[in-house]
Parts: structure tokens; sequence; C-alpha cells
């Protein structure tokens, strides 16, 4: 058998690259819903399918592949985005999953990469409408740039949207991340931790993410249960609150934080922990400074037993694994 | 091309004992990993979508190594791009036959199909005339997957929606000859049978009379939709539908035992409503 039975006949080119045109027409929205025109189906292509006796006619039935192949790509981009595209509605959310997918096809055999590059599309566009400063009234004309408008358009808070965005692309961070296992500090590293000198080394998942909606509770892992026709009003919270994404042992955890450990996390980023939790005190009323004392030692360990610290920078990492990992707390 | 193979020649020896001939299996997906972990259901083997096993997420893998130290796992493929006109992709082959070769993988099957063209993947299962034109074509590619990956390959028969001025030849006569001409095996979908049969008006009894028992690998069932304008969808969302349930009977009489496989992809119930489900699969058998 000679590999890969010589060269295909050459009308199957042909018959691909119209049928592909099909898929690829965007759907029309212009009825308040999702929608294919067939009468714009290549007629080279339609007049190579077989009417039959009965049932549906040919356009019909290659509108079932059209719709289908949306469908399946606006639900990606869904499951990828659970929280854009509850912010913004599922049905301003597909107008931009359709501007991304036109922009940038599907490429790669596993369907979770047909959302890849639009969070960043997402993000200018966001950055393009704070630019054009402060929300258009209804009577002013629309935004020039689809993306923008189609923000616009859904009237949701652009603060809100950049959250969902900020929210979304830490949890795909920590579902690409590897998990790198618990550490658990030697008495020499506490001692030096104690002496304030060190930085401590984040895990590559772990990031922090803030919220003034409710937003959380969506997650690329449950998306399959959130459904269009059940949507629950996205509230604004009483105060910020702030959100550690990062992976365990099995799977990805999302784990909400007191305020006062957020503001230790972030300025861990950057200074040695002495350092970090002075510039910490400083800004801490009086109440909040004996919260700190209080609960420092209980916000360490859960760092600790969630894997989002793997040891201290300069040195070789020595988080190791656990079994016992906790996954799933929200 | 080199004659045809036929049965007594099996190019890889316990090709179709590495599983067994009367498991049940179900298709793997992520909603019931904790269940399958925590309940270690007695089940013959599990089944991944490959494609679900080779993106930039460690993290699927990982689950799925745990769940392979306890079960057989079979990969089924969506995006060979067996009847597309471009050439095979090397890389994805090579990327499929990693996970083979990690999880010590039986067997891998995939569509009788075409799914992207020039380099734009449809993530769709399309189908391609059935002209005699094709199956040298067809047989050649699916001789070369096999090559590549270094395990039986076996092609799974299509449902399909359209059909074409330039079907020459009925659906199961093309799937039959691509099967022997490749020297690879049959993956036949009950569902789909049923799901073309109804869209295309023919008598799913004639496909199975045309089916080389003696190749198939495996056998799939699933459920369809009956939507408003009267087609068949497969969509893979509810219980497996009686008229399946009638062929599969069929099926097992006269090819029976083969492995089976419960695919369940939308709409995914508990994993104890797809395991009652297969128990109808014993059922169906023994009656």
């Amino acid at each position: 058998m000679s590999p890969g039975g010589g060269d295909p006949p050459g009308w199957l080119r042909e018959l691909q690259r119209d049928f592909t045109a099909v898929l690829r027409a965007p759907l029309d929205s212009g009825t308040g819903r999702f929608e294919e025109r067939q009468a714009l189906y290549p007629a080279r292509l339609v007049a190579q399918l077989r009417s039959g006796t009965g049932g549906p006619a040919p356009a019909e039935r290659l509108a079932l592949y059209h719709r289908q192949y949306w469908m399946r790509l606006f639900t990606a981009l869904q499951t990828s985005f659970p929280r854009v595209s509850r912010a913004m509605s599922c049905w301003h959310f597909n107008h931009l999953a359709a501007l991304h997918l036109a922009e940038r096809p599907p490429r790669h055999a596993d369907l979770d990469e047909a959302a890849r590059g639009f969070a960043e599309r997402l993000h200018r566009a966001l950055e393009r409408l704070e630019d054009a400063g402060p929300r258009r009234p209804p009577e002013r004309p629309p935004h020039g740039d689809a993306w923008c408008r189609r923000i616009e358009l859904s009237r949701a808070p652009l603060a809100m949207v950049r959250q969902a965005r900020c929210m979304d692309e830490a949890e795909r961070h920590a579902y690409e991340s590897p998990f790198e296992g618990l550490w658990r500090p030697t008495p020499e590293e506490l001692a030096r931790l104690a002496l304030g000198e060190p930085r401590l080394r984040f895990a590559e998942s772990c990031t922090l993410a803030q919220e003034d909606w409710d937003l959380a509770r969506f997650s690329r892992l449950a998306a399959a249960d959130q459904d269009e026709g059940a949507p629950a009003p996205i509230r604004r919270h009483p105060s910020t609150r702030t959100w550690v994404f990062a992976r365990s042992a099995t799977g990805t955890t999302t784990t909400s934080v007191d305020p006062l450990f957020a503001r230790l996390l972030d300025r861990c980023r950057e200074l040695p922990f002495g350092q970090a939790l002075a510039a910490v005190e400083q800004g801490c009323t009086a109440a909040e400074a004996a919260q700190l004392r209080a609960s420092l030692q209980g916000w360490i360990a859960l760092a600790l037993a969630s894997g989002w610290w793997t040891g201290l920078a300069g040195a070789e990492p020595r988080a190791q694994e656990s079994p016992n990992d906790d996954p799933g707390r929200a | 091309m080199s004659a045809p193979r036929d049965a007594a020649d099996d190019r890889a020896p316990g090709a179709r004992s590495s599983i067994p001939r009367e498991a049940l299996g179900l298709g793997l997906r992520p909603p019931h990993h904790e269940a399958i972990e925590r309940l270690r259901p007695r089940l013959g083997f599990f089944e991944i979508i490959a494609e679900n096993y080779l993106g930039a997420s460690p993290l699927p893998r990982e689950r799925l190594r745990r769940i392979a130290e306890r079960y057989p796992i079979v990969a089924h493929g969506v995006s060979l791009n067996l009847l597309g006109e471009a050439p095979l992709d090397r890389d994805h082959l090579s990327r499929l036959r990693d996970l083979i070769q990690e999880l010590r993988i039986p067997y891998f099957t995939d569509h009788l199909c075409w799914t992207a063209f020039e380099g734009v993947t449809h993530h769709d299962l399309l189908p391609a005339p059935h002209d005699p034109e094709l199956i040298p074509y067809a047989a050649g590619r699916a001789f070369e997957v096999q090559e590549a990956l270094g395990v039986p390959f076996g092609i799974e028969n299509l449902s399909s929606y359209v059909a074409w001025e330039r079907d020459t030849v009925p659906e199961w006569v093309f799937y039959r000859r691509v099967v022997e001409e490749s020297g690879c095996w049959a993956m036949l979908d009950i569902n789909n049978v049923v799901v073309s049969s109804k869209n295309h008006g023919f008598d799913p009894l004639e496909y199975l009379d045309s089916v080389p028992w003696h190749r198939v690998l495996q056998v799939h069932l699933a459920g369809h939709q009956v939507l408003p304008s009267g087609l068949r969808h497969d969509t893979h969302d509810r219980p497996v539908g009686d008229e399946v349930w009638s062929l599969y009977e069929e099926a097992w009489r006269r090819g029976g035992p083969f492995p089976t496989l419960l695919e369940w992809d939308a709409e995914i119930p508990p994993l104890s409503v797809a395991l009652s489900e297969l128990d109808k699969a014993r059922q169906v058998r023994s009656s």
C-alpha cells in the first residue's frame, strides 16, 4: 500500500473549499438570533447535494453543519470566558466571539485553543474604550470599532468586564500551569523568613484577582451547567474582594482571601517577606494591625497548604508533591 | 498498492484481544472524573477524546494518568482529516503516538470524514462523497495513520445530514472497502448507522449486511435528537434510543462479541445514569 494514498481527486479540494466557505460565513443576527442565510450558499456546492425524496431541502441540511460550526465555537469560547460571557450576556459575547474567530480561525485540534488570543483582543478594546473617555449617552452615534461598539451595546460596566476578563484569564492560567507541589519550609528557611530577608517564590499558577461584582461563582469547569435561559443577576459587592487562583494536585482552586492578606500577598510579589509585612502594617489602622498579628500564622498556613509559595527566592525549588492536597476551595 | 489484508493477516497480534471482546466501556468526560476516582465503577475500559489531552494544560493528562492506573484506556480522535485534501498532519500524529505510548493505549479510532481545510480546523466531522475514486485515497491515508501510530487503527462510520450527487456507491460499501483495502479496522457506530439511515432513507439492516465483522475493533452507542425538520441530529446528549438498541441487538447477534462503548458528550448526566445505560447494553445482549 502506498502511504498517503496518492493525490486527492481535483474535485475534492473545490468541494471542501465551498463547504468551508459555508461553515465560516458569519451567522446573521439581524432578527435577534443567530441564523444562517441559506440563499447565500454557493450554488455550485448546493448543486452537488442530492435532493432525495421528501425531507429537508439540501440547503437546510447544509445549514445544520453551518449552525453547528458556530454554536460549537461559541460554546467553547463561553466555556473559556465564563465570567466575561455572563457579564456581557451570551448574546453580546457571541458577537465578540464571532469577531475573534473571523480574525483568528481555529487551527489547533484542541477546541480549547480556539479561545487563544481572545483575551488580548478584549483587553485592547477595553483600553480603547477607556481612552475614549466616559460612556457615550445612548443618543450619541455608536463607536466605529466593532469590538468597542459591541461592548457598549452590552451596557455592562467596563470595570466589570475588565474584572471578568482578569478572573477568566487567571483561571485559565492556573488551568494551564503545572502543579509544583507543596513547600514545607525547613527550620533554616523559617529562621531566614523570621529575619525578613528572603523573598518568597510564588507558584507559577498563582494569580490574585479583585472582584467588585459576584463573578467568581462562574467557572470554566462548571460552564456546562450555566445555561443562557436562566441568568442570575450579577450583583455588586459592598466592598472589593480578592481571590487567589492556583493549581492544586488535582485541579484548579479559587480561594477568597482577607483584604489584609491580599495586600500582604501582593507586596510579597516584590518585597522580601519582612519588608512586605512592614509595608502592609504601615498602612493599617490599629484594629487592622491587631487582626494582622492574630491571623498571620493562619494565612501563612493557608498559603503553604494551597501551594501558593514554592520556596524562597534564590534557593532551589523545594516544593514536594502531596496526595492530600485539597482542591476546589471556593 | 498491496493486496488487501484479510482477517488472518493480523498485523497486530492481540489487537482484538487487548480489550476483552465482551467489555463495556464509557467515554471518559471531565464531569465524571471525580466520581470515577471515588467510586471506581466496574467497567471494562474508558475511551478518551485524544485531542482533549494534546492541549496546553497538563491537568487533563495528569487526571488521565490516575484513571489509567486502574482502567484500560482506548483513544478516539476527531481531527485526523482522513478525507481531507491536505496531507496528514505529521505533528498531530506524532503527538498522538506519544500519548498512545505513554498510556499504553491498545488501539486508536477516528472517523471516515474530513475536518479541516487549508489549515483551518472546523471541529466537526464533515462528509465527503461516497465516490469510488476516494476509496484508495482514504485507504492509503488510513494505512499511513496505522503505521505512524504503531497500534491498530479503527475507522468509524459517519453520521451525516447531506448526500452528494457523487455518491455512486452506498455508504456501507464505501466504508467496508476503505476498511478492507487499508488493512485497518472497523469502529462501528450503531447510532451513526441509525442517524444516517433515517436522514438518507436506507435500510440499516442492509448496512449491517455489509459490515466486515471480523475486523470490528469496537462498537459505539449514543443518543441522538430528532429535529423539527425531521432530520436526525447526532448529539450524544441523551439516552440511547430504541431504534439504536434494536440495531445493536441485531449487530450483536450477527457479529458479537465486540467491545461496546457508550458516548455521552453533552448534557452529561451523573455517572450513575451513564452506567445504568450500559446496563441496558448487558440486557440487550442477553435477551
